[in-house]
């Protein structure tokens, strides 16, 4: 691999940095997972994200610029990455990338945030069948390492995919409080999995984020369409056919509204992904909403 | 005629397209095959998409349109290939059944104009049993003349025949049948009528087996130029075989007797007309007689019968062009 999986990651991140959102991400991440101690460090420029009340408006005064508090944290945040490697997330998503790329992309640019602001970053996934855990820790090295597991660990001939092994292995086994960073195949999500989201949401902070299926309707007639869980492949003249179109996109709006209502049911702050050229924009959004949510 | 059925002309035609169909069609497999491993896109939960009844109800009409496509193809390419190995349809021809000549030779004068009609029918259903021999009729009464030559058109002998049952049951448009027949001496001139019927065959150099069937009372009224003895010998002469067929108005007469001594004489036999052996007695003799004559070699005739595979192709191709059409949704 000539370039590792973060640095496609932060090059995503730079590309948007000449419109400022790589300091407004930062911004963003950091009044959100970060609480105000009364141990004041010191000041800095503000960067659009800043909370208002966090100014310090008699510096400002005497300041061209907004200044901007900055304390001491309390302590630290432990981001862990919850992300599916079934064999489900092998297959495209609608950008046409695998699904696996956005979802790389996605834990990257979170946990790239957090480990920047000193907290320690973890990852559990798995399959239907097995789940693998990795420790809470804050290296750069360490993030990659993660990143390269869930790279490899997806792909075409895996187990089946099902988040609520790795939900449940969750609540069994950790006793700490965490922020979950889940990304999730596209799925109906069924009680068992609302039961288990329930359970996690009293416990934890829940971002969610689902990574879309590629449209069969929407495949090019020169390509096949086969499903990675049974290898069937889709008659091109079928999922092409005009009426099947319409009928599918309107099944996937409606688990589309079901979805989001469940979530939103369950207070957990969610966002949906179809390619890794949207991830810088998503995550803002879903961090503002986090923020707004949290006052 | 033997009909053999169907034939190929060019059966290689056949194997070979075979082969090279089921080559191509293994090169198309192939070449899908690579492409669709080449262009594959993998996509997860497509059950959402499966289990849609819109697209269950595409999915079977896809099939059915998919079998169709098929069983067309195979149609239309089986059927070219079968059009393009040319079917023929064999028949072997009996050239011995066409070496038999027999002229019909029939007595038009007043003392037969009764039985004339009946004669012809006669002479119809003589015709029916023969098979492939040339058949001529003459009509004779002061003078001889040629209704219709030898010829083995049995449609043709047919309408004739009908055509004279006509005329000789008094049609008054049909007196110009009897054109020709009055330029002798007196009527009912026998010997020259039987010495015309034995010299109308053609290809003299020819061995043929030559009969004539010859219907008269023999009663003569006039000066002939040759009589009845003199025509026999001629018969004689030529290997003619002249059979008898007599009405006997008053019964074996001394006219009778000498009819049938000539007739005899020629190899030929005599018949009473109300005999009814008299007409297989002489299909029977022609036949057995004269088989020795036949020359053996038979061959065969084959005619292009591509009415059947041009049809199923015609299906298959209006089947390919129907199920390849975009349907309208």
């Amino acid at each position: 691999m000539t370039t590792t999986l973060l640095t496609r990651v932060k090059s995503k991140l730079f590309v948007h940095a000449r419109r400022r959102s790589r300091s407004l991400l930062e911004g963003e991440y950091a009044s959100v997972f970060h609480g105000r101690s009364l141990d004041y460090d010191d000041l800095r420029d503000y960067v659009p994200g800043d909370e208002v009340r966090d100014i310090d408006w008699r510096a400002t005064a005497r300041h061209q610029a907004p200044l901007v508090k900055r304390y001491v944290a309390t302590r630290k945040q432990n981001l862990m990455l919850v992300i599916d490697t079934g064999r489900g997330m092998a297959a495209t998503t609608r950008s046409g990338e695998p699904k696996k790329a956005v979802a790389v992309a996605v834990a990257g640019l979170v946990g790239y945030l957090a480990q920047r602001h000193g907290d320690l970053v973890g990852l559990v996934r798995g399959t239907a069948g097995s789940t693998v855990a990795h420790d809470l820790r804050g290296s750069e090295a360490h993030l990659e390492l993660l990143l390269r597991a869930v790279d490899s660990a997806t792909v075409v001939d895996g187990d089946q995919s099902n988040l609520a092994t790795q939900l449940r292995w969750i609540v069994r086994n950790v006793r700490r409080r965490l922020v979950l960073l889940v990304v999730a195949d596209d799925k109906e999500l069924d009680p068992a999995l609302d039961d288990l989201l329930r359970r996690l949401h009293v416990q934890h902070e829940i971002l969610w984020i689902t990574v879309e299926d590629a449209d069969p309707t929407a495949i090019a007639g020169d390509r096949t369409a086969y499903d990675v869980a049974d290898t069937y492949t889709l008659p091109t003249l079928v999922r092409l056919d005009p009426k099947v179109r319409a009928a599918y996109a309107a099944s996937v709006a409606e688990r589309v509204r079901r979805t989001t209502e469940l979530l939103d049911r369950r207070g957990i702050n969610h966002a949906r992904l179809g390619s890794s050229d949207e991830v810088v924009q998503t995550v803002f959004t879903l961090l503002e909403r986090q923020r707004r949510a949290r006052r | 005629m033997e009909l053999n059925g169907l034939d190929l002309k060019y059966p290689a035609v056949l194997s070979l397209g075979v082969l090279v169909a089921l080559a191509l069609a293994f090169a198309v497999y192939r070449m899908m095959s690579s492409r669709s491993a080449r262009g594959a896109a993998a996509v997860a939960n497509s059950t959402a998409l499966t289990e849609l009844p819109e697209y269950r109800r595409a999915l079977f009409l896809h099939r059915v349109r998919m079998a169709v496509l098929a069983l067309s193809a195979v149609l239309l390419g089986g059927g070219a290939l079968v059009g393009a190995a040319r079917p023929l349809d064999t028949a072997i021809d009996k050239p011995q059944t066409r070496s038999r000549d027999i002229m019909l030779c029939l007595d038009i004068s007043g003392s037969m104009a009764a039985y004339d009609a009946t004669l012809v029918a006669t002479f119809k259903s003589l015709v029916k049993s023969f098979e492939g021999e040339r058949i001529g009729l003459v009509i004779f009464n002061s003078s001889a003349a040629t209704v219709f030559p030898l010829t083995d058109d049995y449609d043709f002998i047919n309408d004739e025949l009908d055509t004279a049952t006509k005329a000789l049951s008094g049609d008054p448009d049909l007196d110009s049948f009897f054109a020709g027949t009055f330029n002798g001496r007196g009527t009912s001139l026998i010997g020259d009528g039987l010495a015309t019927c034995v010299s109308s065959f053609d290809k003299v150099d020819l061995q043929r087996a030559r009969s004539v069937v010859f219907a008269t009372d023999n009663h003569l009224a006039g000066r002939p130029i040759i009589d009845v003895d003199e025509a026999g010998e001629l018969a004689k002469a030529k290997g003619v075989r002249v059979y008898g067929l007599n009405p006997e108005e008053d019964g074996p007469d001394d006219e009778a007797l000498e009819m049938r001594e000539v007739v005899t004489g020629t190899g030929g036999r005599y018949y009473a007309m109300s005999d009814q052996s008299a007409i297989r007695g002489i299909v029977d003799s022609v036949q057995a007689q004269e088989a020795t004559l036949i020359d053996a070699a038979s061959r065969s005739l084959y005619s292009d019968n591509p009415t059947l595979p041009i049809a199923l192709a015609g299906v298959g191709l209006l089947g390919v062009v129907g199920a390849s059409r975009r349907w309208v949704s």
